[in-house]
């Protein structure tokens, strides 16, 4: 496999700290079901177990933190999505 | 089914959460709508990236030794008595490795906040860059001279000879030296070399330190061929390599894209 090299990595750490910046400035009751759902890989039943609230709660949470962190992130999913593609 | 409806189901459909009878309803729905089809793929663009910034991230040793050895996880090891402990952790062993684990990201995540929000003493290199948003504010105290060689003198002469700023030429960059600055930084002087012109704006930052200046945070690599690491870091929109030539330290700051940067910074750096 191809080296990746030096910029590769710059840019992953670069967006590392975009991505925790953005969870930074969203409402913690958003920021908890991504922490724990797209990075602890949780369940729902097990974030709404652990959170001691509904299923759909953690839905609809996690639906909108979702949006949040991409009012931030828009351009830099726009970058990795490109690059995947070549 | 409208747009909005289809906007929780499609973060269910994304995580694979989403089961019959919605699932169907919606499949329907994104037959028909090219906006949520696009929705659905954006959705999963980005649990992908926050999955990877997750593997990105590692609590330190000493954090993660608090988490595993504290008797609130792990109440079998100690003869704690039972009672609001109850409510958050789970009774279920296998969901006690996946709290943790979202205990370790909640933690390292509220470090990374107070170490900025109220981090008393930052690293020398962060806090050089803080003068780039002083001088684009008008607030830096700088002094315009005609040439490099002027500016180099004035520099120098500044620190008593001690020590001499990088003097890159970054003409074909379409880069000139406009002005020099000194700042005073946790009792260390860093002399200060503002370039502009068409290709933007560049700082180049000079004082005497060592590599265990560059921040933690930095991204190290190592140029095999001249034999100098480089340390890349983000702070504030703006983009900085750090490298040693000597006993001196060369930041390279500039808002150019990070590859160009550390492109830029591996041509001009001279092996010690």
């Amino acid at each position: 496999m191809e080296n990746p090299g030096p910029e590769s990595h710059v840019l992953a750490n670069e967006l590392t700290t975009t991505i925790t910046d953005a969870l930074r400035k969203i409402p913690v009751e958003f920021r908890l079901p991504i922490v724990m759902i797209d990075m602890g890989d949780f369940s729902y039943a097990e974030a709404a177990e652990i959170l001691s609230c509904p299923i759909g709660t953690i839905r609809s949470r996690l639906s909108r933190g979702r949006r949040l962190v991409h009012s931030h992130l828009r351009a830099y999913v726009g970058i990795e999505k490109g690059r995947e593609k070549k | 089914m409208t747009c909005d409806e289809a906007q929780e189901l499609i973060t269910a459909l994304v995580d694979q959460e989403l089961l019959d009878p919605e699932r169907p309803l919606l499949e329907m729905h994104l037959k028909e709508c090219a906006r949520c089809r696009f929705a659905l793929e954006e959705e999963r663009g980005l649990k992908t990236e926050i999955r990877a910034a997750a593997d990105h991230l590692q609590a330190s040793a000493q954090l993660r030794n608090r988490i595993l050895t504290d008797p609130r996880l792990f109440p079998e090891k100690s003869q704690s008595t039972r009672g609001w402990r109850d409510s958050i952790w789970p009774r279920s062993f296998t969901l006690r490795p996946a709290l943790i684990v979202t205990l370790l990201l909640v933690f390292t995540l509220s470090s990374l906040y107070l170490f900025n929000v109220h981090g008393t003493k930052q690293p020398i290199a962060v806090a050089a860059l803080e003068t780039y948003g002083l001088f684009l504010s008008n607030e830096l105290p700088v002094s315009r001279a005609n040439g490099a060689a002027k500016i180099k003198e004035q520099l120098i002469r500044a620190v008593g000879g001690s020590f001499e700023p990088m003097g890159y030429d970054f003409s074909a960059m379409n880069l000139e030296p406009v002005a020099g600055a000194i700042r005073e930084i946790q009792g260390r002087k860093i002399l200060v070399a503002i370039y502009q012109g068409q290709g933007g704006t560049l700082f180049c930052y000079t004082f005497v330190g060592s590599e265990a200046d560059a921040p933690q945070a930095a991204a190290r690599f190592f140029d095999a061929d001249k034999k100098i690491n480089f340390y890349a870091f983000s702070r504030g929109g703006m983009n900085a390599v750090l490298h040693r030539e000597g006993d001196v330290i060369c930041i390279l700051a500039s808002e150019m894209p990070m590859e160009e940067l550390l492109a830029l910074a591996r041509s001009k750096a001279r092996p010690s």
